[in-house]
């Protein structure tokens, strides 16, 4: 499952984020190593939540963006509650 | 006020939804030819730098189609039910209860069967936070709501103290799902409203 995604961040129940260098691949072999084996129109598709499976050539978020689901999501609402805290 | 969202998260998760956080930009395509002609003109669009045409979102419930669409609906569980509270931007004429940036709760049931009850589910859920408020409000169904999703008609609330803002709760059946959506900023008014006058 693919949920939660920012590149470099992104969250996997597969393999597929540890699989060799594809042809043509930009990301492969430097940076993250996480985001190694993927083209960059790729990334964007895993930082959308999208499986890699189900690419398609259309992007719905910019990179950067983040959608939060799930365990994330308790986290990150955790953090801003437990700030708020402090100062109310 | 803060107090009341937070134990509405707390049955929301007990009833099995799970709170989703979206970004506040987004692809601008998603909404448009969606969302209904009044509402795709006071859209906060603009290029950014790449060319990309975006948009500060104009609401939830487009987002969360399109990445149901583009692959939660083969990797969630169906019914997929879930909450979110989010920023939202309109292009309006600013007055009382109609602001440009104003916050959004929503759910969104998304995959049941047809005939399952999600529609009952949903209003339901409308209700029990609604009745969390100290206010007096009106449940209108099968209404037209003009937005472009809707496969049937859908519901509203409304808080008559409000006058021409009145509609405080909106939601309704779509392709994927059925959901619906509070105006946080007009329940605060109403409650100052309705406080001042009792």
């Amino acid at each position: 499952m693919w949920f939660g995604a920012a590149p470099g961040r992104f969250l996997s129940t597969g393999g597929m984020a540890e699989r060799p260098k594809a042809p043509g691949s930009k990301s492969g072999g430097r940076g993250n190593p996480l985001l190694r084996g993927f083209k960059s129109h790729s990334l964007r598709h895993i930082a959308a939540g999208i499986p890699p499976a189900a690419m398609t050539t259309r992007w719905i978020m910019l990179r950067g963006t983040r959608v939060m689901l799930g365990d994330e999501a308790r986290r990150y609402v955790a953090v801003v509650d437990q700030l708020r805290r402090l100062v109310h | 006020m803060w107090r009341s969202w937070i134990s509405c998260g707390g049955w929301f998760t007990e009833a099995g939804f799970e709170e989703v956080i979206l970004p506040a930009i987004w692809e601008a395509g998603t909404f448009l030819g969606k969302i209904g002609e009044a509402k795709e003109e006071q859209m906060w669009t603009f290029d950014d730098r790449g060319g990309r045409r975006v948009c500060l979102v104009p609401e939830v419930t487009g987002q969360i189609q399109e990445l149901w669409n583009a692959g939660w609906s083969r990797a969630m569980r169906k019914p997929a039910r879930l909450f979110y509270v989010a920023r939202c931007y309109r292009y309006d004429r600013p007055q009382a209860g109609r602001y440009r940036e104003f916050t959004q709760f929503g759910v969104e049931i998304l995959g049941g069967r047809p005939g399952g009850g999600d529609r009952e589910e949903a209003i339901s859920m409308l209700r029990r936070c609604l009745d969390d408020f100290p206010v007096a409000y009106q449940l209108l169904d099968g209404i037209e709501r003009g937005i472009g999703y809707y496969t049937e008609g859908g519901f509203e609330a409304e808080i008559a103290s409000l006058g021409a803002q009145k509609q405080v709760a909106g939601g309704g059946r779509y392709k994927e799902g059925i959901g619906w959506a509070i105006g946080v900023d007009r329940l605060m008014l109403a409650m100052e409203t309705e406080a001042s006058s009792s």
